[in-house]
């Protein structure tokens, strides 16, 4: 059955969230619904490496809600703190200040039910593709049998059945972030955080990932933090965006993305909502060397 | 243009040097050992090393005396007693390196706190430790097994260490992102990544073993290629004697063999 998609927002949260209002979008009424609790809530949360002289602070305090169900797309710079706000919401890493609650609870570690999918895949070389996918399963203590099939599976549905004895090293980029997503799709977990899963893949690539892992969103109902420096694939995947400044990382602004799936990402309103986002980044001083523009 | 007859010659190339060296490499093998053992024979029978090596140092005689104590039987009686001291020797290194290796290569100030004592170690020769080996374990196999042992832990150790410290960090987190503890890394991390590095510390133990274990079988023992050495020397049948030394490289070299191909076989590449 189709859930009704959330595009949550609360005005107090967000002052500066921009609305994007292409007549034609349309439909706002339909997918603003009654909101249920964060699923996801980032109170203050800043983080700052090393001490004296040396400290760099990496994120300064960050405030967000993420919902259940929900696409959520962090965009920024390179070096903006994306990757640090993903690490605290995984458990890998703990907030100086403020907090980071999951369902409610303080994050005090990592938990295979909010899944950290990393940028380089980091599969096992040493093992098979369905080997990789099964990784997960047996550190839950499941029976051979049981994850083999459920691999298996896995490895069908992203259309790599023929490469399931195949050594990392043995297939493409595109391949392997596949297998490291089947990976993290074997243990089921309730929230996916993303950090840059396409970074390393070609551009038509990209895309194809693109979809395939919207519609694992949409016929999942997993919540999907993801982050990324492609404003494009931000626009095209997410419910909203957070747009953040550099270092220190701040939010800067949450747009709200109302376009209904498949999205167009040629069409007006997607353009716009590009401009809008591509407007915040406007505003930030030219204090950054070219290589951490956009 | 010009860049397709380029890459086309380079494809080629390859493909020559690929083919052609697996031919020539057999072939020029052999030729250095006959090489070798011509220059080795010609040696003895012309008396350049002096009048004490006659022929009966050379390797015609010493081949034929192989070919005889093969023969009788008395070789595989010696070869599988050194052979199985080594085994066990090995054996004891590795249980005991291996995960002593781990432990140092996964935990940095126990690193720092025992790497003066293992360098120390394992610059002691094995054979300085002849007579505490004897004090300790009596006369026997037991003293041999224990220096062949010692002699062959700290290659193990150290290059077990070495391989877990260039496991990448981010497969631990892997593991961790799972809800894997420290027992988990070291079981789906730590150990199969680092299963290439031990067996390279194996080989590498496995030569020094074999340098250990003839002298140590000349201490007390009576049976082993070591004990034939010297029992060959005492009944002047150096050409047996011979026979031993080419017993005991032909042995190495096919022990060796043998791991490069297991070290091989569980080597990944990223």
């Amino acid at each position: 059955m189709e859930r009704v998609r959330q595009a949550p927002e609360r005005d107090g949260a967000d002052q500066r969230t921009s609305r994007p209002a292409p007549s034609g979008a349309g439909q706002v009424g339909v997918r603003r619904t009654v909101l249920g609790d964060a699923i996801i809530v980032v109170d203050g949360a800043g983080r700052t490496f090393g001490r004296g002289n040396t400290s760099v602070e990496a994120l300064s305090a960050t405030t967000l809600e993420v919902y259940e169900g929900e696409f959520f797309c962090l965009v920024g710079p390179s070096g903006c703190g994306k990757s640090t706000l993903l690490n605290l919401i995984a458990g890998f890493d703990q907030p100086d200040t403020g907090r980071v609650l999951v369902h409610g609870r303080p994050v005090t570690g990592p938990d295979p039910r909010r899944l950290l999918v990393f940028q380089d895949y980091g599969l096992l070389p040493w093992r098979s593709a369905i080997g990789n996918v099964e990784l997960g399963l047996e550190i839950a203590g499941i029976p051979r049998e049981a994850r083999r099939s459920r691999a298996r599976a896995l490895l069908e549905r992203m259309g790599l059945g023929a490469f399931e004895e195949k050594k990392p090293h043995e297939l493409s980029g595109g391949m392997r972030q596949r297998v490291n997503i089947a990976r993290s799709l074997a243990v089921d977990p309730d929230i996916l955080l993303m950090d840059e899963p396409f970074g390393a893949v070609d551009a038509l690539t990209r895309m194809g990932l693109q979809a395939d892992l919207l519609e694992l969103h949409r016929a999942g109902g997993k919540t999907v933090v993801l982050v990324t420096h492609d404003i494009e694939e931000a626009i095209y995947l997410g419910d909203r965006v957070a747009v953040m400044s550099e270092r220190p990382g701040a939010i800067r602004a949450t747009v709200t993305v109302d376009l209904a799936w498949p999205r167009d990402r040629t069409s007006a309103e997607f353009t716009h909502l590009r401009e809008v986002i591509l407007e915040h980044f406007r505003l930030v001083p030219e204090r950054c060397a070219p290589e951490y523009s956009i | 243009m010009s860049t397709a007859p380029v890459a086309a010659r380079r494809i080629v190339g390859t493909q020559w040097r690929s083919w052609k060296p697996r031919l020539g490499d057999v072939g020029l093998k052999l030729l250095g050992v006959l090489a070798f053992l011509s220059l080795w024979q010609a040696a003895t029978s012309a008396g350049l090393l002096g009048e004490a090596f006659g022929a009966d140092f050379g390797p015609v005689r010493g081949l034929r005396a192989l070919g005889r104590l093969a023969a009788s039987g008395v070789l595989v009686e010696q070869s599988s007693a050194s052979l199985g001291r080594l085994g066990l020797g090995l054996g004891i290194a590795v249980l005991i390196g291996a995960p002593l290796g781990v432990l140092v290569g996964y935990s940095r100030p126990l690193d720092a706190a025992t790497s003066v004592v293992f360098q120390f170690l394992r610059m002691t020769s094995p054979l300085a430790l002849v007579p505490v080996a004897l004090v300790a374990f009596g006369v026997g196999s037991r003293p041999v097994v224990f220096l062949v042992a010692f002699a062959a832990l700290w290659p193990v150790l150290l290059s077990t260490a070495h391989g877990v410290s260039r496991v990448s960090p981010i497969w631990k987190r892997v593991v961790r992102g799972f809800g894997g503890g420290d027992r988990a890394v070291v079981r789906r991390v730590i150990i199969p990544a680092t299963v290439p590095d031990l067996l390279q510390g194996v080989r590498l133990a496995l030569g020094v073993s074999w340098v250990v274990i003839v002298p140590a079988e000349m201490l007390g023992v009576d049976s082993g290629l070591g004990y034939q050495i010297l029992d060959a020397r005492d009944r002047f049948a150096y050409d047996e004697l011979v026979a031993t030394i080419l017993a005991i490289g032909l042995l190495g070299y096919l022990t060796d063999l043998a791991l490069r191909w297991l070290k091989e076989r569980y080597s990944w590449s990223v």
